[in-house]
């Protein structure tokens, strides 16, 4: 009697759990605002992806880039994204879209250091059966990928970032009239940087050496495969940041970058010496510009990106 | 180390599969097998450390009680103290000097668990010395004492003596099994699903982004306190309930402290155990030798009281704030009930306790701010700009909690906070009712599940803090 009323209670917590990750399962990937199910759920087909962290999020406009040059566009960015999120979400973005003619990936020497932007397993929680993002999630996010394997473990390991998606989700479900919060998937900043200098250069060390770490160097080359096996030109590209941003080996790190991507035969765009980047009223954080500084890059990125459609 | 982990369920749970078939009186030994290995599997050195302040003790205190002359019995007896105190003082200072940055030291968490196993021993050489202990203590009993791993880290502090005799109770039963597992249950609750989410928001604003602004302290120091509450009473709801489905039956360290009407009452409610340590080896014996001087033998007595707690959570002067905070409090408490100012009887008793308790809340959420951070420079700051009127803005407090709801900025962030009030709420609420279920002998299998729900849904499983008590 006894086992057998452990038996049942273990069942009925099992029966609860699948119930309650299907219901999240369905919710979450019908959300219209998280970026990913998206654009694997919806036509984009691009002609010119932007893929990066937060500056590439926050600064480029496929918006104006279309006005200067006539190519559509889509910003694939995400929040603290790393260069291995970066990879698997142009993989996605393939496997539903048309092949874009450019692709520019964010790369700075943030990107290859492990002190910047950890990987976050929880975003690929709707594609945890595809074999590629399952070994991503597995090798650097291990922990996830083993609650994964158990009834709602995969919802309920980072619950915090799942519960308000879910309950969203299952407004864009059963509504189907939701779109997206950014059409074009730019986010711009419209409040200016508020802290004082002193502050703005504690947040971003002035004595911070980079290091290069090799796996993220493996998925940025991996990322530059995948474009080539798509006949896809990719292009790296460094948006403009505040002047204190500095560091003591940044240009060295820059330097390596660059023959990184002569190595790859990629070109690389960095904009460090940008008039925009000497003044802190321009910027929203030490890497990301406000809207109307933006805009003017933005317009500046058109033009070389028609220079290149030209060569072309 | 963390009770939590699975490793720690794992082996309670061989445990208990080894006291399911054992039959015998061998499983005291089983137990004190798997605390050294357990101890010894998170930090060998620090095993090494008991095992050594164990011996000296046993070996103190049999010289103590077969000692024929007063005078050597007294030699071991404050040879033991001064060989406790000196342990203690030296991890504690080691801890101050790894701090300020003076000491470079790799060994900082030797110290785990220290603070507690100090009073541990120290009770236990008094109380031989004072012949109070009523049962054999054997050399086994003490180590596996100090060594018990569920109430390793933060207690709750137990008497060697009481320790021993629950010994004789090791087993297995059905009953203690239903009530050990919801209790640990609502422990794990506790601490992931209310004080680890709190911490976030303490976190980011005491931490990551300290300000000024005094309404937005003044209410994430109320937070820290509920954070506190929550996550060390989860910690001793853990320990406790791991402890009975061994058998071994804990005292309770927290009596629902927030409902106290003074802060006498609330040291009667909150860390029962170590309160009570203090007042039976400290407290008692100056009041009782400071007896003739009446009132300033009870103020003498509180403030030497209060100062040993602070320097057993640590050589911080923050903390040292802290014990006198409270200290003051109970002495103003002290004279106004001499006075008879605490029973007037013409206010209603509900004022009376609803003032009470806001009160009692007030103090204990502004002295935890100096627990919290041992930068007593930075605990001030937090202070002053809760009592500056020129910071005391409301407008950025309703720009941290409120007003993104309305903007829509940072919505699923807003909305997990929001969550975490509405659960904080709904315990605080149903505390007593919930505490009941859980010490009751039935099992109830809905609860159950609710709980294991609660923890799923709402559980903090990333970005855990460990127990903040633990670094005590």
């Amino acid at each position: 009697m006894k086992y057998k009323k452990i038996f049942f209670f273990v069942a009925a917590l099992i029966l609860l759990l699948s119930v309650l990750e299907k219901i999240f399962s369905i919710t979450i990937s019908g959300n219209k605002y998280i970026k990913l199910n998206y654009v694997t759920r919806n036509k984009i087909d691009a002609e010119i992806i932007f893929i990066g962290s937060c500056e590439m999020l926050t600064t480029v406009s496929p918006k104006i880039i279309e006005k200067n040059t006539g190519l559509s566009g889509y910003n694939l960015s995400q929040n603290h994204a790393n260069v291995t999120e970066n990879y698997l979400s142009l993989y996605l973005y393939l496997k539903n879209n048309k092949a874009p003619k450019y692709v520019f990936l964010y790369t700075s020497p943030e990107t290859f250091d492990v002190r910047f932007n950890g990987f976050n397993g929880y975003r690929f929680v709707s594609f945890l059966e595809d074999e590629e993002v399952n070994d991503c999630v597995k090798k650097f996010d291990y922990n996830y990928w083993v609650t994964s394997n158990f009834p709602f473990g995969k919802f309920a390991y980072y619950n915090s970032k799942f519960l308000f998606p879910a309950i969203q989700g299952a407004k864009h479900v059963t509504s189907k009239k939701a779109k997206p919060y950014f059409k074009d998937g730019y986010e711009p900043f419209f409040k200016i940087w508020e802290l004082s200098s002193n502050k703005f250069k504690e947040n971003y060390k002035s004595d911070l050496v980079f290091k290069m770490d090799e796996s993220r160097i493996r998925y940025l080359e991996k990322s530059i495969e995948l474009c080539k096996s798509k006949n896809i030109q990719l292009i790296l590209l460094e948006t403009p940041m505040y002047k204190y941003s500095n560091q003591l080996n940044r240009k060295e790190i820059i330097k390596e970058i660059e023959q990184l991507a002569v190595r790859n035969k990629v070109p690389f765009y960095y904009f460090d010496t940008m008039g925009i980047c000497q003044q802190k009223k321009n910027f929203m954080t030490n890497f990301e510009p406000t809207e109307k500084p933006s805009r003017f890059f933005n317009e500046l990125l058109g033009s070389m990106i028609l220079d290149l459609n030209k060569k072309k | 180390m963390e009770l939590k982990s699975v490793l720690t369920a794992l082996i309670c749970l061989l445990l208990l599969i080894l006291f399911h078939f054992k039959k015998g009186d061998k499983k005291k030994e089983i137990l004190l097998i798997l605390c050294i290995l357990i101890i010894g599997y998170f930090n060998f050195q620090v095993l090494v450390i008991v095992l050594f302040i164990s011996l000296i003790n046993f070996y103190l205190s049999r010289k103590i009680t077969l000692s024929l002359s007063a005078l050597q019995k007294k030699y071991s007896f404050f040879l033991a103290i001064i060989f406790n105190c000196s342990i203690f003082f030296y991890f504690k200072l080691e801890d101050v000097l790894f701090e300020t940055g003076i000491f470079d030291s790799k060994h900082i968490f030797l110290a785990l668990g220290m603070s507690f196993y100090t009073l541990n021993n120290m009770a236990f050489i008094i109380d031989t010395y004072k012949k109070r202990i009523d049962y054999e203590v054997t050399f086994e009993n003490l180590l596996l004492s100090n060594l018990y791993f569920p109430k390793f880290i933060s207690g709750p502090i137990i008497s060697v003596g009481d320790f021993s005799k629950q010994l004789s109770n090791i087993g297995f039963r059905e009953i203690d099994l239903s009530i050990g597992l919801k209790r640990i249950l609502y422990g794990l609750i506790k601490k992931m699903v209310i004080a680890d989410r709190l911490s976030e928001t303490v976190i980011y604003n005491f931490d990551i982004h300290p300000h000024d602004f005094g309404l937005t302290n003044l209410f994430v120091a109320f937070l820290f306190a509920i954070q506190l509450y929550f996550d060390f009473s989860g910690y001793s709801d853990i320990a406790i309930g791991v402890s009975r489905i061994f058998g071994i039956t804990l005292p309770e360290n927290f009596n629902f402290p927030f409902k106290s009407t003074t802060i006498t009452e609330f040291w009667r409610r909150w860390h029962i155990t170590l309160t009570s340590w203090l007042s039976t080896y400290v407290y008692y014996p100056i009041s009782f030798y400071f007896r003739k001087k009446r009132f300033f033998g009870v103020v003498i007595a509180l403030i030497v009281t209060f100062i040993v707690s602070g320097i057993w959570h640590g050589l911080h002067g923050s903390l040292l704030i802290y014990a006198l905070m409270h200290a003051t409090f109970l002495i103003i408490e002290f004279v106004l009930s001499k006075i008879g100012f605490v029973n007037l009887r013409f206010i209603p008793r509900w004022i009376g306790s609803t003032f009470g308790r806001i009160y009692v809340f007030c103090i204990v959420s502004l002295s935890f701010i100096f627990l919290r951070n041992t930068n007593w420079e930075k605990s001030w700051l937090i202070t002053k700009s809760i009592f500056n009127s020129n910071s005391f803005q409301p407008t950025n407090f309703f720009n941290d909690f409120i007003a993104k709801l309305a903007t829509g900025g940072e919505l699923d962030l807003v909305f997990n906070f929001y969550i975490t009030v509405l659960l904080v709420l709904f315990f605080m609420l149903f505390n007593k009712r919930m505490t009941y279920l859980v010490h009751q002998e039935k099992f109830y299998w809905i609860y159950f599940i609710v709980g294991i729900l609660l923890i799923v849904l709402f559980g903090q499983f990333v970005n855990r803090t460990q127990f903040i008590y633990s670094q005590f």
